[in-house]
């Protein structure tokens, strides 16, 4: 190759160069948790990681459902005394989940038990919030091969008569790594994190402004969701659907996707790493189809989408909605999840239904024996 | 699609390659046209997936609003076409000044449609109703083009420089075309001229002449004066701005302060990469901005700001009134006329027609200050070339309040809160009285960066940064450049508002 050719090679690489090189440096401040929910339950654990033993990690379905005062209760009446922490973050799935726990142990905390939700990634929700803070921060490499990976992998074989429907998949999908590789571009590079330090600069006001709201009025990490009325409309004609269909076929279950696999085993091992027990938990939602580990991966999962065997979990009057339940549901839900990791630690038991959990613990199975619940 | 959109890279770098590498200057200037057409399209056509299957399904009422606008930049083009050939063909005076006419009618009268209809009915209902006279509403809804206000006074300083006798005609439609079209300018300037741009169009354009390393610079010094200066300033002006009452006057300086900036950079920024990626097509567009803030009269702000508008005003409005061929008064008449017909081409409201009057009437007083002054003593003009600068600048942070001021609406009841008038004069009364309206401050920081860029702009305004790195090695260059594109995007905010001058 001549030199005149080489030229425009050499300016390229150069200013990749400058660019990764400066970015880098960029990238050496703080990679900032997202300034809401995570960022504010981080700093809470970070200064009081010493104080727990038992942690809580998930999204929604963790944090506004699984009440640690309730669970530190029952696992006292029952000589296991915790003190445990609600980690759960609306919307955190797969794999913002790997990312926070990575945050997490690098404290180096205590724990003694991790109890992990089991979820998987979502396409839609991680599109609908494209570009903001929340998608940004958690964008590392690792977590972006994986999520590229999982939008990838359900691409079906090409086949010449369904061209036009394959074409279009393929487009969705290939548009959708590109919104997450963009992620990953503005995360690596700190784009815009310069004008974010500016916004706070000129008005002498930081974003966040009451970061007491995500922990729950006992610091302990758990919001309900207050919906009065209960379900209504749109949410109420789901329940119904699905409830419908699970009453009658009882909840699909489908292995987890290798990169959500992969993900979940990562979590793990660092629970493990740290010294901590892990067990692995499936939320009682109606969703058709319950996602479960691919392979069995040697800790207990207490699983509770199946709605004849949680009765009580899928009552009306204990929802929000599919996939919440309300302050009181949260109640019992956290009481059954207590009760089923005590069986499991303390006999080695499994129990798969609130029938055995009444039988063993004697715990109401249905709605008209529940005791009286602190308010 | 803005300039400094990622899909514009996209765009720009697939539009360079097939442009460099076709053969004929017919070929390039057929797929520039092309790629003009539908970098304006794209303003108004949205998704063009959804567009184009709703254009095949016959669901007209499904498309965006100001979907044809695209064919009102055609529609011009080609009455302009036809203008040119009418007036070339005619030998007989009254010909081809009934031919100028229809072009001005036409131009002005598409502009005034889509820009004033609106603001003069309004205004009208307002003096009648002022009278006791009841009135009904005659609005419309009417949107304007992006770039209507730069493309017709482009087609028509052909049309009157063809009848002037300055250009022959343009036989080849793809030129005039290409001319009108030409997309780095066609949203918001330069105001090419048709004497200046069409020769370039007819000689094919030369790789070799192509300064691309100073091209990607002053494209990279436009992206960060938009993208880094102006986009980050605006939250402080808009905050003023919409809540002029509330704040003390050191924050209404500083509110006043940046909006100069923030136009500055906004405006120039625009032309800035409109030039670079002109250049790196092989064509040249008139330079717009001259650092105007360090004029030391409101006449010299006017030979360095928006220079391509003020030369199109000068040559063919205020000349064609008489420019100064008569009286004093004849002339400040003309003057007043231009700058107030100035400011009302910025947009249809009575802010920005006392915006124009009030650099009218700075124009006019400055020419009285020279006539009067041409005989004082050395030691008072030492004095007034000191202050002129600040007073000049100050002058004009004045006319921006009147430029920027818009009606604060209540964002639940759409009730107007305050009109443009009133956000104007209460601006006005802390920036000029110091009088004292509120209690809400910005941070000392504010201060510290409009010092910044003031003193980084004297410096380039000295050529400081002008020669050193046109003499690094290609490849230390380009790293340069990779370094100064990280901290750009490191300062880029989250989301992009549209250049200022689109609204124009």
């Amino acid at each position: 190759m001549s030199q005149a050719s080489l030229a425009p090679l050499r300016s390229l690489l150069g200013f990749f160069f400058g660019l990764s090189l400066c970015g880098w440096l960029l990238g050496l401040s703080n990679h900032e948790l997202d300034r809401g929910t995570v960022r504010n339950k981080f700093t809470h654990f970070a200064d009081h990681h010493r104080e727990y033993d038992t942690l809580f990690l998930g999204s929604s379905r963790t944090y506004r459902q699984v009440i640690p005062r309730v669970f530190d209760a029952v696992s006292a009446e029952h000589g296991f005394p915790t003190r445990s922490f609600n980690f759960g973050v609306d919307g955190m799935f797969t794999p913002e989940d790997g990312f926070v726990a990575e945050k997490i142990f690098s404290l180096q905390p205590k724990l003694r038990w991790v109890f992990v939700e089991v979820s998987l990634f979502q396409a839609a929700h991680a599109e609908q919030n494209a570009g903001s803070a929340r998608a940004v921060y958690w964008h590392d490499w690792k977590r972006t091969r994986i999520v590229c990976q999982e939008l990838l992998s359900g691409l079906k074989r090409f086949r010449w008569k369904d061209r036009a429907k394959r074409l279009r998949e393929l487009q969705k999908q290939l548009g959708q790594c590109l919104i997450h590789l963009e992620s990953f571009g503005r995360r690596t590079f700190q784009i815009g994190q310069g004008a974010a330090l500016w916004d706070i600069a000129w008005s002498g006001k930081r974003t966040q402004s009451n970061p007491g709201a995500s922990l729950g009025s006992s610091s302990d990490g758990f919001v309900p969701i207050e919906r009065p009325g209960g379900m209504q409309g749109f949410d109420l004609a789901e329940y119904d659907r699905q409830s419908g269909v699970l009453a009658t076929k009882g909840p699909r279950r489908q292995p987890l996707s290798e990169p959500a696999q992969e993900n979940l085993e990562g979590i793990l091992r660092l629970v493990k790493q740290s010294g901590a027990t892990p067990a692995l938990v499936i939320a009682p939602t109606t969703s058709p189809i319950t996602f479960v580990p691919r392979r069995d991966m040697g800790v207990p999962l207490l699983d509770f989408s199946d709605m004849k065997a949680w009765p009580v979990l899928f009552e009306k009057q204990y929802r929000v909605d599919i996939a919440h339940l309300n302050a009181a549901g949260g109640e019992i839900y956290t009481r059954f999840l207590a009760q089923r990791w005590l069986a499991s630690i303390r006999d080695g038991r499994e129990v798969s239904s609130a029938a055995a959990m009444q039988d063993l613990f004697g715990t109401p199975a249905s709605s008209l024996d529940v005791p009286n619940r602190t308010p | 699609m803005l300039f400094v959109e990622f899909r514009f890279f996209v765009f720009f770098l697939v539009l360079l390659g097939v442009h460099w590498g076709l053969r004929s200057n017919t070929s390039r200037k057929v797929w520039l046209l092309v790629c003009s057409h539908f970098f304006y399209a794209c303003f108004f056509w949205g998704d063009l997936g959804e567009f184009f299957k709703n254009v095949g399904a016959g669901a007209w009422d499904q498309l965006p609003i100001g979907w044809w606008f695209p064919f009102v930049l055609i529609g011009s083009t080609c009455m302009d076409y036809a203008v040119g050939l009418g007036i070339g063909r005619s030998e007989d005076q009254t010909r081809r000044r009934a031919w100028l006419i229809l072009s001005i009618v036409t131009n002005i009268g598409v502009l005034c449609f889509f820009k004033y209809y609106n603001f003069f009915v309004a205004s009208a209902g307002d003096f009648l109703r002022w009278f006791g006279m009841p009135t009904s509403d005659w609005t419309l809804k009417i949107f304007l083009p992006y770039g209507i206000s730069f493309y017709t006074f482009q087609s028509l300083s052909y049309s009157i420089d063809v009848y002037r006798r300055r250009l022959e005609p343009v036989r080849n439609f793809l030129d005039i075309a290409f001319f009108v079209a030409f997309f780095p300018q066609l949203v918001a300037g330069p105001i090419v001229r048709a004497m200046t741009f069409l020769p370039q169009v007819f000689v094919k354009r030369v790789w070799a002449n192509v300064d691309v390393r100073a091209c990607l610079t002053l494209f990279f010094i436009g992206f960060v004066k938009k993208v880094c200066v102006s986009e980050n300033v605006a939250p402080i002006v808009d905050e003023l701005f919409a809540n002029p009452g509330k704040y003390d006057v050191y924050s209404t300086w500083i509110g006043v302060l940046f909006y100069a900036v923030q136009i500055y950079c906004d405006f120039s920024g625009y032309t800035d990469m409109a030039i670079a990626t002109a250049r790196l097509l092989g064509y040249e567009l008139t330079i717009n901005f001259n650092f105007p803030y360090f004029s030391s009269s409101i006449t010299e702000f006017w030979r360095r700001w928006h220079i391509s508008l003020s030369t199109w005003l000068r040559d063919y409005l205020y000349i064609s009134l008489g420019g100064n061929r008569g009286s004093k008064l004849f002339t400040y008449r003309n003057l007043m006329l231009t700058m107030v017909l100035g400011g009302l081409w910025h947009g249809a409201s009575w802010n920005f027609v006392i915006w124009g009057g009030m650099h009218g009437l700075a124009l006019i007083v400055h020419r009285e200050y020279q006539r009067l002054t041409e005989n004082a003593a050395v030691w008072f003009k030492r004095v007034m070339a000191w202050i002129a600068v600040p007073l000049t600048f100050y002058w004009i942070c004045i006319t921006w309040i009147f430029f920027r001021a818009s009606p604060v609406i209540d964002a639940k009841t759409k009730e107007i809160k305050a009109t443009g008038f009133e956000v104007a004069r209460t601006v006005l009364e802390s920036f000029v009285l110091f009088d004292q309206q509120g209690k809400r401050t910005f941070t000392i920081w504010c201060l510290v960066l409009f010092i910044v860029l003031a003193f980084v702009h004297w410096l380039c305004s000295r050529q400081v940064f002008a020669i050193w790195w046109r003499r690094l090695p290609d490849w230390a260059y380009a790293a340069l450049l990779g370094v100064g594109v990280a901290l750009a995007l490191f300062f880029k905010p989250e989301k992009y508002s549209a250049f200022i001058y689109f609204q124009f």
